[in-house]
Order: C-alpha cells, then sequence, then structure tokens
C-alpha cells in the first residue's frame, strides 16, 4: 500500500500561446479530478495549489514558458501525471 | 507550506509603501535593490557622534530632526569621515523625515557609496512607526490555506473542508444573506502584529468564485461593493465534512475544540454536511455563538450552571 501511494514529482513546461487561461484551468482540473490521487502544482515551493481546484490552478497564472511543478501521492498518481503531461503537451487543443 | 520572509529591497519598500508615506528617493539609485533584514528600524544619532559599536548596520536609519541638526554643526571632516564610515557598513538605505533637506556632501556621499536616501514629509515618529509596522509585516510568518474566508455578523469565519464538500456554496449562501467574502478557494495568511491570523483575497483570483455546474461568478458584480473586503482577522474555522453516521459531533460546545494557524490557537467548529441542512444558517448561528463567547458569555456553560443550580434546591 505504502509503495503505491509514494510521492512523484514531475516538472513540465507551459507550451501553449497563452499559457493556462480559464479553459486549460478546467481540462486539468478535470483530468485531476477523474483520478483518485492528489495532485498538487506550482511555480515554487511557496506556491503550491490543489491541481482539483479550478481557482488554484488559475491563481499560478502560469504563462507561456513557465515551469510547473506537480506533486502527486496516491495510487494512480503515475498514470494521473502521464495524462496531464499529455495534456499540457497537447496545447490543450488550442494554438 | 509555510514560509518567512528573510529581507525585503529597499525598492520593495518604495513600491509598498511609497504612495501613503510619499517617498521620494533623491540620491543613491544605484543601491535600490540593497536589502532590508530586520524589522525594526534605527536611528544612528550614537554613529554620527563617532560611536559605531553595536550599530544596528541592516536596519533602515532614520534622520530626524536631531541628527539633521547635528549633522550641520559638525565640521566637514567629520561630516565625510563618519557618515563616509557608516554607507561603507552597507547600511540599506537612509530615510530623512519631515522633508528636511540633506547637505549636498551627504548626497554626494551616498552617490559615491550608493546608499539610497529617501525623503518623506511626515514627521520622525510617524516615519518610525510606520515603516517598522510594513517591515514586520513583512517578515511575519505566512502560509496559504485551502478555503473560503468571510466576514460573518463582524467575525471571521474561514470555512474549510475536503473538495466538494459544498464550502463556495455555503458561501455563496452566506453572500446572499448580506455577508462579506473575502476570499474563496486559496486564502494567503499572515501573522500581524504577533497576535492576529489574518487572511487576505488572492489578487489574482479576487473576488471570484467557482460554483459547480455554473461556472465562474464575480461577487462584486453580482452583489455589489457591499459583498466584498480584501482582509481580515480570523476569529474561528468552520470546518465542513460529510455527514458520518459513527462520528460523534459536538452536542454541548462547552468545551472550545481549538486549531493552529501560524503557531496561534484558533477556535475550530467541525459541522456536519448533510442534505437538508442549512449550512450557512449554522455558520450564522456558529459566529454569533463565538462572538457571544469572545464577549465572555458561553451558553453552554452558563446553560449547565442553571441547570447544576436548579439540582441543587431538590
Amino acid at each position: 500500500m505504502t509503495v503505491n501511494n509514494k510521492e512523484i514529482i514531475r516538472e513540465i513546461i507551459v507550451i501553449n500561446k497563452l499559457g493556462i487561461h480559464a479553459r486549460p484551468s478546467s481540462m486539468l482540473v478535470q483530468t485531476a479530478n477523474q483520478y483518485e490521487a492528489d495532485l498538487f502544482v506550482s511555480h515554487d515551493e511557496q506556491d503550491e495549489v490543489n491541481a482539483k481546484s479550478i481557482m488554484g490552478v488559475m491563481m499560478l497564472a502560469a504563462g507561456q514558458g513557465t515551469k510547473l511543478r506537480f506533486r502527486t501521492t496516491g495510487p494512480d498518481g503515475e498514470e494521473l501525471l502521464n495524462k496531464i503531461e499529455q495534456l499540457i503537451n497537447s496545447k490543450f487543443n488550442e494554438d | 507550506m509555510k514560509s518567512e520572509k528573510k529581507s525585503v529591497t529597499v525598492k520593495e519598500l518604495l513600491d509598498g509603501l511609497g504612495d501613503e508615506m510619499k517617498f521620494k528617493v533623491i540620491s543613491g539609485f544605484n543601491g535600490l535593490q540593497r536589502s532590508i533584514t530586520a524589522a525594526e528600524v534605527n536611528r544612528p544619532g550614537l554613529a554620527l557622534a563617532g560611536y559605531y559599536e553595536h550599530f544596528a548596520k541592516h536596519r533602515l536609519q532614520v534622520l530626524g530632526l536631531v541628527e539633521m541638526d547635528y549633522l550641520k554643526n559638525i565640521s566637514s571632516s567629520e561630516h565625510s569621515e563618519r557618515l563616509g564610515r557608516l554607507m561603507q557598513m552597507r547600511i540599506p538605505a537612509f530615510i530623512i523625515a519631515r522633508n528636511f533637506i540633506p547637505l549636498p556632501e551627504t548626497v554626494a556621499l551616498s552617490n559615491k557609496y550608493n546608499v539610497p536616501i529617501i525623503r518623506a514629509p511626515g514627521i520622525t515618529m510617524r516615519v518610525v512607526n510606520k515603516t517598522s509596522m510594513w517591515l514586520e509585516e513583512q517578515f511575519s510568518p505566512s502560509t496559504k490555506v485551502h478555503g473560503v474566508l468571510m466576514e460573518v455578523y463582524g467575525m471571521g469565519v474561514l470555512i474549510t473542508g475536503k473538495a466538494s464538500v459544498g464550502k463556495s456554496e455555503c458561501a455563496l449562501s452566506l453572500v446572499e444573506r448580506g455577508h462579506i467574502l473575502v476570499g474563496d478557494d486559496v486564502v494567503t495568511l499572515k501573522l500581524t502584529e504577533g497576535m492576529f491570523v489574518t487572511g487576505y483575497a488572492n489578487p489574482t483570483i479576487g473576488h471570484h468564485m467557482e460554483i459547480r455546474g455554473i461556472g465562474i461568478i464575480n461577487i462584486q458584480s453580482l452583489y455589489g461593493v457591499k459583498s466584498i473586503r480584501m482582509w481580515k482577522h480570523i476569529d474561528f474555522v468552520v470546518t465542513l465534512e460529510e455527514w458520518q453516521e459513527d462520528s460523534n459531533y459536538e452536542r454541548l460546545g462547552i468545551d472550545n475544540n481549538l486549531i493552529e494557524l501560524l503557531g496561534m490557537e484558533i477556535p475550530n467548529v467541525l459541522i456536519p454536511v448533510k442534505p437538508g441542512r442549512d449550512v450557512a444558517l449554522l455558520i450564522e448561528t456558529a459566529a454569533q455563538n463565538e462572538k457571544l463567547k469572545k464577549l465572555g458569555f458561553n451558553a453552554a456553560r452558563d446553560f449547565n450552571e442553571h441547570l447544576i443550580a436548579s439540582m441543587k434546591k431538590k
């Protein structure tokens, strides 16, 4: 059980032109909410917010080129991070 | 997530307090990135007189009437030797109160050693007080919490609980009843004046809320400016949780449950949520009850005393 719940950290760079504005935030949060694992995201240690909360994610105001640090704990954390990375790299179907 | 700032730059001081105090930098512009690492300010009278032991070199140096007058009355060699020595100690900046005009030699030294001189129109005591209060606020511990901060009947209420337990809906219901929103979702907490846990609205989110099913709403435009404020001292914390049949919820309220925020103990009220419970009403009631307790009246204790007294009579 503890093996499954280990903390995973992954840094992902925002590449879409407008950054994580309202629509990408909602896509990100909706993805995160499909998983059991907790997901937190920050620019730096201090500003960590819950990635399952849309206002929290928008608060980051992460523009293009921002390096986001995702931290997850929970059984399906790895899978969730893969999905999030895929989503960010797909530029949220924008651009 | 708790964090504490260790230093602020002179420029940050000017940005943060400059407008209010009408600060004006007149020289030493290259030193605006100098850092201030102490919350106190210093009046360098003794150092100007030539006594440098224990000189508080990390502090902002405030020059008032006495210092300015003294500087005028010493010889120019003493002036440049002493002020020069002070400026080489890497002090952050000088603030001259009452808009006194510094001597040209002082300005020249300030430019030479890149120590900013700031002029302020306020009287010395006001400059000292305001500046140290601002600095203390910058250096105070802060943290971010997930929840909604509201003012209910004048009481600062932080509503916390797991995601989708209904914090935002409950807050909306409170706003509808005329209470005030400070911040939704992410609230920054700071320890102010060493005794208050103060919550601030997030500048990016402002007074927007996200309500499942509707989306993002703007409380200020929906309910008017009366329904918002920027900060509030926190008087108590409400924790919402899904009603669990096997959990023992508070039935009396004789003892205070406390929760720790930034090292301070704050009363904590656990409210179980289930369909049909009017949570906003419960929070209003809790706010009034906490207010009574703050004024020294504990309804549960009072009731119990009456109960004990009536049993004694029998």
